[in-house]
């Protein structure tokens, strides 16, 4: 299909580009004669393959998780960014940082996990849940992440030293990211796709309505559950190895709709995918636009979703 | 709206031809507010840093103490606080009309790009190495550019297109935020996160009198569009059957507010969610959420500027908190106390 092509391509882009001094004739030599140019095939290794293999994953849990959430809320503009779970997310990373020194991706994802739920149950409770509608969400999550934001910054005031190296990830960034960055938050991304694999056949019959759903003879509750703990696994572990990265799941979840039509196991598939191509091909943009220096996904990102979303609003397909 | 229990006072007047309806309870509020709001500004010169005794600094302020207190007082503290109450009531009426218009509590100016767009103006001046004033007047624009760029953007400018799209424009200029912080030099980057959270130290007259000037050309222009809010509450059809044309006055409305916000964020940074506390504390102390209760929300966010600033400078001693963090930290709690609120009505079934 279409869709999986463009992510495998944009995948291979990735490897062969970069910033660096190895352009795409070397690389692609590197590649097929892995003999003539070992350093070569060194720093791609090093360098390009887990920065690669990591957007892959993180791509396809934020596109996976854009669905979910939007299936949960039955809200078009629902999202890890907009409902401030990553928001939640990075402030629980950044005080696990500062009051208890922790560091690296595995212990990270635990206090990611929590901040996420809590933020995003908050937004939901005072957006009125259901009755709260589109916009109502949407401002109740932007609140609380800039709520969010606000803690992050004072933080990252107060404690200048030890935050300096962390104002990289704060952006939300691929680069210099290795292997064992992504197997620190392996399980909890894992978890999250068998969960979500195992809720979706649910997912269409949720959408008819609680009612009618009930009335079908769905448990609606174990359902929504289900839906929003694997939703939150896939956010958290993404912010746990890459920081937070904006509209990822919303573009890649309305541009599935778009493509694959209602059924939303196909959805998540494509969503996955979209996800992929969209995070590897913002930062493969990040690195070529300005080189040698390298814009970080997670500016690029928004800089190509907010307009999306944007549009999405002038077009009026997202109702309110 | 109805005036069911609320009491009035009627001003009339024949030269000029004026005839206003007061609530008393709001400007009740408001003044009380207000006193709070000195007194708060007056122990913060006195209490926060200069360690002077109160009545000294009384004294200084009124008649004239000694050489060095006044010099203290009048020259150093005293424009630091004339500052924050300026700045807290601009923020606190630019919330109260923002929160209006957009129908929601949490539609706030921190919320909906206009701080957001202020930020990465004034970011991107520090950085590019142009003087303080500079970067201060290119983030008074950029609270105007972000507002500008929602209206036009919003489709048929209603609610809650502008809500989303203005939603749109904080992510936006947040994510340009963040990597403009990276890609500084420390020294610079350091000054830009403490401007980011407010900052009200190193404030002079020059200052106090430009934002003042600022006040008195803009405060009266929203007094005198304010009754324009309550029509719009109505609703955007019975506000057309009333004669209004609903788009365009939000536009002015919010416009006005985004100038107000404009001018304070030059004069001292965002100061975070100043904007949305002070119509939340002010409209439950008086009782409505009409236009009359404007003057308690800029009164509210006056006094809740002054107090963190003091809350900031205590804490903080020997050095001191960022006014921006306590408000934050406030803003959280009246978070939670939204949530409180909105369970307690779930569970209520309405």
């Amino acid at each position: 299909m279409l869709i999986a092509a463009v992510a495998l391509g944009v995948v291979v882009l990735s490897v062969l580009l970069g910033s660096g001094s190895i352009g795409p004739g070397r690389a692609l030599d590197a590649l097929l004669h892995p003999g003539r140019h070992p350093d070569d095939l060194d720093t791609l290794e090093q360098l390009r393959f887990p920065r690669t293999g990591v957007a892959v994953a993180v791509g396809a849990a934020l596109g996976a998780s854009g669905v979910l959430l939007q299936a949960l809320t039955r809200n078009p503009v629902a999202d890890p960014s907009v409902l401030g779970i990553s928001a939640g997310a990075s402030l629980a990373v950044v005080l696990a940082i500062v009051v208890l020194g922790v560091s690296g991706s595995a212990a990270f994802t635990p206090f990611a996990l929590v901040g996420g739920a809590v933020v995003g149950v908050v937004a939901w409770v005072v957006a009125g849940g259901a009755r709260g509608g589109t916009v109502g969400l949407a401002l109740a999550g932007a609140a609380l992440a800039a709520l969010c934001a606000a803690a992050t910054q004072a933080l990252t005031v107060l404690d200048a030293a030890t935050l300096d190296q962390f104002r990289f990830w704060l952006v939300g960034t691929v680069a210099g990211r290795q292997w064992s960055t992504l197997l620190g938050a392996a399980p909890v991304l894992a978890l999250g796709a068998v969960v979500a694999l195992l809720v979706a056949p649910a997912l269409n019959t949720l959408a008819l309505g609680d009612d009618t759903a009930r009335g079908l003879g769905q448990d609606v509750g174990r359902v929504q559950l289900a839906t929003g703990a694997a939703a939150l696994l896939l956010a958290a572990g993404a912010v746990a190895v890459v920081g937070p990265i904006a509209f990822v799941g919303l573009v890649a979840a309305h541009v599935a709709r778009l493509t694959i039509g209602a059924d939303l196991r196909w959805q998540l598939a494509v969503a996955a995918l979209l996800g992929v191509s969209f995070l590897v091909g913002g930062d493969v943009l990040g690195r070529i636009v300005v080189p040698p220096r390298e814009i970080p996904v997670g500016v690029v990102s928004p800089m190509i979703g907010v307009p999306v979303f944007l549009w999405l609003v002038a077009r009026r397909r997202v109702v309110a | 709206m109805s005036a069911a229990g609320r009491t009035r006072l009627v001003l009339r007047t024949t030269r000029p031809a004026l005839s206003v309806a007061l609530d008393v309870r709001a400007l009740g509020v408001a003044a009380g507010l207000t006193l709070l709001a000195v007194a708060a500004a007056v122990a913060g010169i006195a209490w926060g840093g200069a360690d002077l005794p109160l009545a000294d600094v009384v004294r200084s302020l009124t008649v004239g103490a000694d050489g060095g207190t006044d010099l203290i007082v009048r020259d150093l503290q005293a424009p630091r606080a004339a500052m924050a109450l300026l700045v807290g009531a601009g923020f606190g009426l630019a919330g109260g009309v923002f929160q209006s218009v957009l129908r929601n509590p949490l539609a706030s100016p921190d919320v909906v790009g206009v701080a957001q767009g202020a930020s990465l103006a004034g970011v991107t001046g520090l950085l590019i190495g142009v003087s303080y004033g500079i970067s201060m007047l290119l983030a008074g624009a950029g609270a105007l550019a972000a507002t500008a760029v929602c209206v036009e953007i919003a489709p048929r400018r209603e609610t809650l297109t502008l809500v989303l799209v203005g939603i749109g424009i904080a992510a936006l200029c947040g994510a340009g935020v963040s990597f403009l912080l990276t890609v500084g030099d420390v020294s610079v980057t350091t000054r830009a996160l403490i401007w980011l959270v407010g900052d009200l130290n190193g404030t002079d007259w020059p200052a106090v009198r430009a934002t003042a000037l600022a006040a008195m050309v803009l405060v009266p222009a929203v007094a005198l569009l304010a009754r324009r809010l309550d029509v719009l509450a109505l609703g955007d059809d019975v506000a057309g059957g009333l004669g209004a044309v609903a788009s365009r006055d939000r536009v002015l409305l919010l416009g006005l507010a985004a100038a107000v916000v404009g001018a304070c964020v030059a004069a001292c940074g965002p100061i975070g969610f100043a904007a949305f506390l002070a119509p939340q504390i002010g409209r439950r102390l008086a009782g409505t959420s009409s236009a009359a209760s404007l003057p308690a929300c800029a009164a509210a966010g006056a006094a809740v500027v002054a107090v963190a600033d003091l809350i900031g400078r205590r804490l903080g001693a020997p050095g001191e908190l960022p006014v921006g963090i306590v408000t934050a930290a406030l803003g959280g709690l009246v978070f939670v106390v939204l949530l409180f609120a909105e369970q307690r009505r779930r569970v209520r079934g309405s």
